[in-house]
């Protein structure tokens, strides 16, 4: 009997040890959570950031604000489920909403199109409560395609260049013309749009357009279509952090604009002063508790080595997103 | 059945929490990256393993890095596994190198089983018979 019960103590044990060591933050990955305290974000940075004493940015040469240098995500579970949500597994903590508006903090579709979100969560297969036994899409992400707002959710390095802010992601990059000129069309798609930029007071606005609806903004198939529009608000609000905010419009499938807010942080700075942003390591007889590479962000190529898993994501049944068509 | 090499007696209870207790307590901080989040439809959190085995490869490569390890079965034959790990930049982030993984070392690894019933499983941790750990930290 000791032979499977000393298995299972020991693996809930690790799996306790695991979630005890790494929550509140997730690991780079596939991080395994306790069932605690929810993870803070909209609502907890709104109030954080109402108590900051006014700032003024360092400005380029240019006269604008000098917003270079590496930040990271958000933090807590990021993209995992963008609204508010209790523990619905050791994949994904209790985790407070990334939307700021509507205060209900929660994403405002249309009766329609809500219904149609939802069916789209029933058929994740994650194993949550509730689910259909069919399955429907696997996350956009699984294919390498990063959720919009692109590189929201994950580490960049920020260059400025008269009239270009440029984004480097590990997972591409991202040129925001800030000259003036005007969007392409919009009978030309992309998976993240199309990106415009200008500077209003200490902010740096970016209309995207041009969307081709096929993107997830969470992976529990929170979606957008070809007709939504996204302004992104850049801003510092102390040396060390930016206020992030995106506000998402599509009156095709939302009841009205929604916004997102929350922090990115230089490395190193905000709640945890480590100058690290991954799991440490690690061979026991080597620890290493800071990335000395933190302040680079590498080159990802994530379909490099994605086989496997779209693979077996095809073999399971799941499809493409194809986007929706909402109802004239 | 399929499982049944594996799911064996851990010995060494006390030594091993003491381990575990130690690999874990150095895995403090990280900013996420985007989680792929196909963890849970590919793999099967009820359904955690551990096999013993030699490398025979590895590949550091995103977004996954793969180690494959040789695992004798109760009838004698051998499976290869395939063990998904952290991509390549997190596992070097980490400090973890190629040279790390030799063929042939022997290797006792902790992870969930693939739900597709192939001889693939999502790694956690991997022990050397040496004593050295490693979280492989995957998405």
């Amino acid at each position: 009997m000791c032979q499977l019960n000393c298995r299972v103590g020991a693996v809930a044990l690790t799996v306790m040890i695991w979630v005890l060591v790494l929550g509140p933050r997730a690991a780079v990955g596939q991080a395994f959570w306790e069932d605690a305290e929810k993870l803070p974000m909209a609502p907890t940075w709104l109030v954080e950031k109402a108590k900051l004493p006014p700032y003024s940015p360092p400005m380029t040469p240019e006269g604008v604000p000098d917003l270079q240098g590496v930040w990271g995500g958000p933090g807590g579970d990021g993209l995992s489920y963008l609204e508010d949500h209790d523990f619905v597994d050791v994949t994904t903590p209790a985790q407070e909403t990334f939307v700021s508006d509507p205060p209900d903090g929660k994403v405002p579709y249309t009766p329609w199109a809500l219904a149609r979100r939802n069916e789209i969560l029933a058929g994740l297969g994650r194993g949550w409560a509730g689910e259909s036994p069919e399955r429907l899409y696997s996350s956009p992400a699984a294919y390498c395609l990063s959720f919009m707002p692109r590189f929201a959710f994950s580490e960049l390095e920020i260059v400025q260049q008269s009239g270009f802010v440029i984004m480097l992601g590990e997972e591409g990059y991202r040129v925001i013309p800030t000259d003036g000129r005007s969007p392409i069309s919009e009978d030309v798609k992309f998976w993240y749009g199309n990106s415009r930029g200008r500077w209003e007071g200490d902010s740096l606005v970016v209309e995207v357009s041009s969307l081709n609806g096929l993107g997830w903004l969470d992976s529990t198939g929170i979606y957008f279509t070809e007709n939504t529009r996204m302004t992104e608000r850049w801003r510092l609000v102390d040396p060390d952090t930016i206020d992030y905010e995106i506000t998402i419009e599509d009156d095709t499938v939302y009841t009205s604009p929604w916004k997102m807010n929350f922090a990115r942080r230089r490395p190193g700075t905000g709640p945890d002063t480590r100058r690290t942003r991954m799991p440490s390591a690690v061979a026991l007889d080597a620890p290493s508790l800071d990335d000395p590479y933190a302040e680079e962000i590498w080159e990802d190529a994530c379909y490099e080595g994605n086989r496997e898993g779209p693979a077996a994501l095809r073999a399971f049944g799941y499809d493409w997103f194809r986007g929706v068509t909402p109802p004239e | 059945m399929f499982l049944q090499p594996w799911l064996r007696e851990i010995r060494n209870m006390k030594k091993q929490t003491l381990e575990l207790l130690g690999i874990f307590g150095l895995l403090l901080v990280a900013v996420p990256v985007a989680a792929h989040h196909s963890f849970a439809a590919e793999f099967d959190i009820n359904q955690p393993i551990e096999l013993r085995g030699k490398l025979t490869s590895v590949e550091f490569v995103n977004p996954h890095g793969w180690l494959y390890i040789d695992v004798e079965n109760e009838d004698g034959t051998v499976t290869n596994w395939a063990i998904e790990a952290g991509g390549a930049n997190q596992l070097l982030r980490r400090g973890l190198r190629e040279t790390d993984f030799p063929p042939g070392l022997e290797v006792i690894v902790n992870g969930f089983l693939a739900r597709s019933g192939e001889p693939v499983a999502n790694g956690r941790e991997v022990r050397t018979v040496d004593g050295r750990n490693f979280f492989l930290g995957t998405e």
